[in-house]
């Protein structure tokens, strides 16, 4: 069904955008993450997986880009870092593709034991895209801060950073593209109690669609 | 101009001249006057070219008829058989007129024809050939299946060509193209031109002579160069930079060990996040990255693309219009072949 919602729509679409310059990408995401976290001194550690979905539109020095994931954790030890976690942003990217600044909003929710939590964030970050000649692989670093802004505790003293790195294959004559990565994000949530810190880290894959460059 | 005029009048006399001995051969028969008959016949054929074709025909039939009449003490059956035999050579369906015909003769006629070897060939006396596929045709027989060519030898320096052969058969088409190769199968000039018919049995060779003035321009074509001047070129990728890209595989490696060893921090949630799997990928990552360095093959350059694209693009332009200045230029080649003589 979701294939063909993008071979109806996103493929005419980023066909007829790439004629005029633009890099339009839309694919889907997973990441097989490892989850630990802290809750009252306690550190539980988790696995699980977190597919989601990923977008690009970029013309030029100047570009949109956005994502949505999230799954399920499952406790490898403890019960700290068991529950379901959510993670979405949308950016702005400025700059030439071999180093861009990437800030936007991201938002990130927590389902478990714990009940429904979820924090938004100011994220400031930097991405770089180097290609390996016309090979066709290109590799990608990002790296991202994460400030918190008022959330459920309305403090605003979360935090967190993030940083991923990539190998993307994009064939010269197929509008297609496939990534391999890794992927590690540090967050910390200040309660009134106590701070809670949490780590997780991956595999990434990611596939989807792509027009332009 | 003033000896042709003068001309004229002398070959109408000899003509005439000829109509007479020709009358008077006839007369001398039928006064059964054989040996006279012979005799003027024979001076008839002594005139060689002066006589036509024709007159000559009738001069070997009347000598014919002369050397074996009815009357059995004046027939001389060898030697009229010879003169059959070059009538036959000559016209091979030739008949001896009613006039001075009996059964006799024409059982003769008949033997002979019979085993006589004759070529004989039809063209016409000028050939006009249109367009540089044109071809001149000369139809030719034999009175028994036969091999046969068609050489020409310039009148001067003695060069031969064969232009032609056919057979086995008794009938065949000998061609003269007007090109060869886009250059003239005969060079303007003279040309003795013969046709020679082989019996294919016996080997017996016959052949027909003529004189050929051949008017034959040369084709003016333009050269068509097969591709561009490489030197218009553009390189349609940039160089390699293999230890750039390496380096590039090499640092996303490097970068992703980075992250797992020291983005995290030191505190208990750090140190228990699984960061195993994080090598592998970086591992892998690396080789593919060297894997795509190695076999990159440079940058395509859209810019030199172009503008080789539109120097082959002027290139099929122009070389289409020369193609068409040569294919006008074929259309309109035009060539002259006149025949003369055609004597065996």
């Amino acid at each position: 069904m979701v294939l063909s919602v993008l071979a109806l729509t996103v493929i005419p679409l980023g066909h007829a955008a790439a004629q005029g310059g633009l890099e339009v990408s839309v694919g889907g995401v997973s990441m097989f993450a490892h989850r630990s976290a802290q809750f009252e001194g306690a550190v539980g550690t988790g696995s699980g997986t977190m597919p989601g979905g990923e977008f690009l539109l970029r013309l030029r020095y100047l570009g949109l880009a956005g994502r949505l994931f999230g799954g399920a954790f499952a406790a490898d030890s403890g019960i700290e870092a068991v529950g379901r976690i959510h993670a979405g942003d949308v950016r702005l990217i400025a700059g030439p593709r071999f180093i861009a600044a990437d800030i936007g909003y991201a938002r990130r929710a927590f389902s478990g034991a714990f009940g429904d939590r979820s924090w938004p964030f100011a994220r400031i970050g930097l991405r770089s895209t180097l290609a390996i000649g016309a090979s066709g692989l290109s590799a990608q670093f990002l790296v991202a801060y994460y400030a918190g802004l008022a959330g459920d505790d309305q403090r605003g003293r979360d935090s967190g950073r993030e940083a991923e790195t990539r190998l993307v294959y994009t064939p010269a004559r197929l509008p297609i593209y496939a990534a391999l990565g890794y992927r590690h994000e540090r967050f910390t949530v200040a309660s009134s109690q106590d701070v809670r810190p949490e780590v997780m880290g991956g595999i990434v894959v990611a596939a989807g669609v792509r027009f332009g460059r | 101009m003033l000896a042709f005029v003068a001309a004229a009048p002398a070959v109408a006399q000899e003509r005439s001249a000829i109509e007479e001995l020709i009358g008077g051969a006839h007369r001398a028969l039928n006064d059964l006057q054989y040996a006279r008959a012979d005799s003027i016949a024979r001076s008839l054929l002594a005139m060689g070219s002066r006589a036509t074709a024709q007159q000559r025909i009738e001069g070997l039939q009347l000598v014919a008829a002369a050397l074996y009449p009815e009357e059995r003490a004046a027939q001389r059956p060898d030697s009229a058989r010879r003169y059959l035999e070059e009538l036959v050579r000559a016209t091979p369906d030739a008949e001896i007129p009613l006039a001075i015909s009996w059964p006799g003769l024409d059982s003769m006629l008949t033997s002979v024809r019979a085993t006589t070897f004759a070529v004989w060939a039809t063209p016409a006396a000028s050939y006009e050939l249109e367009g540089a596929d044109a071809e001149a045709r000369i139809e030719v027989g034999a009175a028994r299946p036969a091999w046969f060519r068609l050489t020409a030898t310039a009148i001067g320096d003695g060069s031969s060509i064969v232009l032609d052969s056919a057979g086995p058969a008794r009938s065949a088409t000998l061609r003269i193209p007007a090109l060869e190769d886009e250059h003239p199968a005969l060079p303007w000039g003279q040309y003795r031109l013969q046709v020679l018919g082989v019996d294919s049995l016996t080997g017996e060779p016959m052949e027909i002579i003529y004189h050929a003035t051949v008017e034959t321009p040369p084709l003016l074509l333009h050269r068509i160069p097969a591709a561009p001047d490489s030197s218009q070129f553009l390189p349609v990728r940039a160089p390699r930079r293999p230890f750039a890209n390496m380096a590039v595989g090499v640092a996303l490696g490097a970068a992703t060990a980075l992250v797992v060893t020291s983005f995290g921090g030191s505190d208990a949630v750090s140190t228990t996040a699984g960061t195993g799997p994080a090598y592998g990928v970086a591992a892998g990552m690396t080789i593919g990255a060297l894997v795509g360095a190695f076999v990159d093959r440079g940058r395509p350059l859209p810019d030199n693309i172009a503008h080789n694209a539109a120097v082959q693009a002027a290139f099929d332009e122009r070389i289409r219009g020369l193609r068409e200045e040569n294919t006008r230029r074929r259309a309109e080649y035009r060539a002259t072949i006149t025949l003369a003589g055609g004597t065996p």
